[in-house]
């Protein structure tokens, strides 16, 4: 596992989560690395932050109360086509069709059910999600 | 005045020409004297033939071996009556015939005596009246043999007939019952509409059925659903009332079934957003709980994560409650006071994982709608809910607004479920509530949902209306409130 302080930890995270304590425990998981952490509660909100800033990864609830989240990463994707993004859901599981499909496309960077690990979390941020890595830009 | 007097002469042959039975007078030696009309007509015989025979030579000779020669004797020797004998014969290609007879001593001119007989052919009379009795004991064994509860009363109320359903039903006999109120029977409050309808007996409408509960021998009810209708007398005036009734403990027990199956119908659909309702609340008291692990030495962070897994496990435990008390089968017979605020929020916790994205969930509660209490069953009624909103969202697959509405009007809980979609053709208007309707290929869904709920609401004793427009949908529930509604504030005035 990689540790915390890879020297490719990101220097700004975004957490989009409508569950406050889901904000509050994303944001304390990533404490560690010592990166600036966003969190906002809906789609809208997210790409308002996105279009304004670059964040060099996103985590992403598959359930937003103004959007759906597969919709809003492929929006995110198109304004920042670099950026790692990560799904988390307490709705599907690891090897839902859906799931595997959008990370087989690339769709998404990597995904996580609820509840999840906190090292998790870090090796998603640091660029290891299920198996998979993307350079950190 | 003149007073008539009676001629005897003409008196008795007035009588003998016009008695419709048949009269002979015979003398000591039993020789006919003269036998009346019907006599003549009816054993074809000529007058001047058979007077002065005797009885043996005009009677066909089945009558020989009959006790009449004997019995009439004795009578003459007597001079004691006989009254309403009975004979059977049967002449050569008739059928069997039945006579009544009486056989009465008469003083004859010059001290000579004689009797008088009198005959009465029978035969029709008595099978009429065996058949009157077969009909009247073949109509008994119809009431007897009923499945349904058939009880009558005078038009007082009060207990005539009770069959053998009736005393199966409840345990008393008809012995038991019989000359009490039928009132008495009858559950509390619903034993008063009993009373009233004997007063109101002319108002009584055999079209309409009633939900009467039945008290049984050991204390415990049976649902029943009766029919009533007037007995009248001749002259159209109401004599009594017979009430047919029908025990609803199968059909109950049908239903409850049913809607144990229609819960779980509902549970398989929404089960995904329940899911994510338990693992967000599991997944931050798991973070907390990791970040405790991971930073003990902080006291002040510690404090604060003990609080969110706590919460969040309190969060998740809520939600497992809510879906086991939602799972558990319970018969409508057992209704208690429910708080309907509670009964949305779970409804909606279950139904929102349906919601498309872009959903919006407006509330309209009037003023102290928190302390809102309907009679029912919660998982009956939250099942309605849930079915409604499904339906609500699934109206709405872009987003749109979800209205919940909850108001008190008199004694009933009036529960609003609308929302923004196309609203329902007037085609389907009339079959929404049909069992098997439905307009969706979702295989998720039997098509129960709405006649379900129907059924369920009028089962509390409420009713669902629908109003529907091109700019939306909304079902309007109305369901009584508790029956101690008002016990909750009157604590608080005390406390």
């Amino acid at each position: 596992m990689p540790q915390t302080s890879t020297p490719t930890a990101p220097e700004s995270v975004l957490v989009v989560d409508d569950d406050q304590d889901m904000c509050w425990a994303l944001e304390g998981a990533l404490a560690s690395l010592g990166c600036a952490v966003t969190s906002v509660g809906s789609g809208g909100s997210a790409i308002a932050v996105v279009t304004e800033s670059a964040f060099p990864v996103a985590f992403v609830d598959a359930r937003l109360p103004d959007m759906d989240g597969m919709r809003l990463i492929a929006e995110l994707r198109a304004l920042r086509p670099s950026m790692r993004i990560i799904m988390i859901s307490g709705y599907f599981l690891e090897d839902d069709v859906r799931i595997l499909e959008a990370v087989r496309t690339a769709a998404i960077d990597g995904f996580l059910a609820k509840p999840f690990q906190i090292d998790a979390i870090v090796a998603a941020a640091l660029g290891y999600a299920n198996g998979r890595r993307r350079p950190t830009p | 005045m003149s007073v008539a007097t009676l001629d005897h002469e003409s008196f008795f042959h007035a009588v003998m020409s016009t008695i419709p039975s048949s009269i002979l007078i015979l003398d000591e030696r039993l020789a006919v004297l003269t036998v009346n009309h019907n006599f003549l007509e009816k054993s074809r015989g000529n007058l001047n033939y058979i007077v002065g025979r005797k009885l043996h030579e005009i009677f066909p000779p089945a009558f020989q071996d009959t006790a009449l020669d004997q019995q009439i004797r004795d009578v003459i020797n007597t001079g004691r009556t006989i009254h309403r004998q009975r004979l059977t014969y049967r002449a050569p290609g008739v059928s069997l015939r039945t006579y009544s007879y009486s056989i009465c001593p008469l003083q004859l001119h010059h001290g000579s005596r004689g009797a008088i007989l009198v005959m009465d052919d029978v035969t029709d009379l008595l099978r009429l009246g065996e058949e009157v009795r077969r009909m009247q004991l073949h109509l008994a064994s119809i009431v007897e043999s009923a499945g349904d509860l058939i009880i009558s009363t005078d038009r007082a109320g009060a207990i005539m007939t009770w069959n053998s359903a009736a005393a199966k039903a409840t345990g008393l006999t008809e012995f038991e019952v019989q000359g009490g109120k039928l009132a008495h029977h009858i559950e509390e409050p619903q034993n008063k509409e009993v009373e009233a309808c004997f007063r109101g007996i002319e108002e009584i409408d055999d079209r309409r059925s009633v939900e009467w509960p039945m008290k049984c021998r050991g204390g415990e009810s049976i649902p029943v659903s009766w029919r009533l209708s007037r007995m009248t007398g001749q002259q159209g005036e109401a004599t009594g009332v017979v009430f047919v009734g029908r025990n609803l403990v199968e059909q109950r027990a049908m239903e409850a079934q049913m809607h144990q199956g229609e819960k779980l119908a509902a549970l398989g659909m929404v089960i995904g957003g329940i899911a994510h309702e338990i693992r967000n609340p599991l997944g931050v008291s798991s973070a907390a709980a990791q970040l405790m692990k991971q930073r003990i030495a902080k006291p002040e962070l510690l404090e604060e994560c003990i609080g969110k897994v706590i919460a969040g496990i309190d969060r998740a435990s809520l939600v497992v409650e809510s879906l086991l008390r939602f799972a558990r089968p319970k018969p409508i017979a057992e209704t208690t006071r429910v708080n309907v605020v509670g009964i949305l929020k779970n409804a909606l916790m279950f139904a929102s994982g349906e919601a498309a994205a872009g959903t919006s969930v407006e509330w309209t509660l009037e003023t102290g709608a928190d302390n809102l209490f309907a009679e029912g069953v919660q998982n009956l009624l939250e099942l309605v809910v849930i079915n409604l909103m499904l339906n609500a969202f699934q109206a709405m697959p872009g987003g749109g607004r979800l209205a919940i509405g909850l108001r008190r009007d008199a004694a009933e809980v009036i529960i609003e479920i609308g929302d923004t979609g196309p609203g329902i053709p007037d085609a389907h208007l009339s079959k929404i509530f049909d069992p098997f309707f439905t307009t969706r290929s979702d295989s998720r869904r039997s098509g129960l949902g709405l006649s379900v709920s129907h059924s369920i609401v009028r089962q509390h004793g409420g009713r669902v209306d629908v109003r529907t427009s091109r700019n939306g949908t909304t079902f309007v529930i109305r369901i009584p409130v508790a029956r101690d509604a008002g016990v909750e504030s009157r604590l608080v005035e005390a406390s």
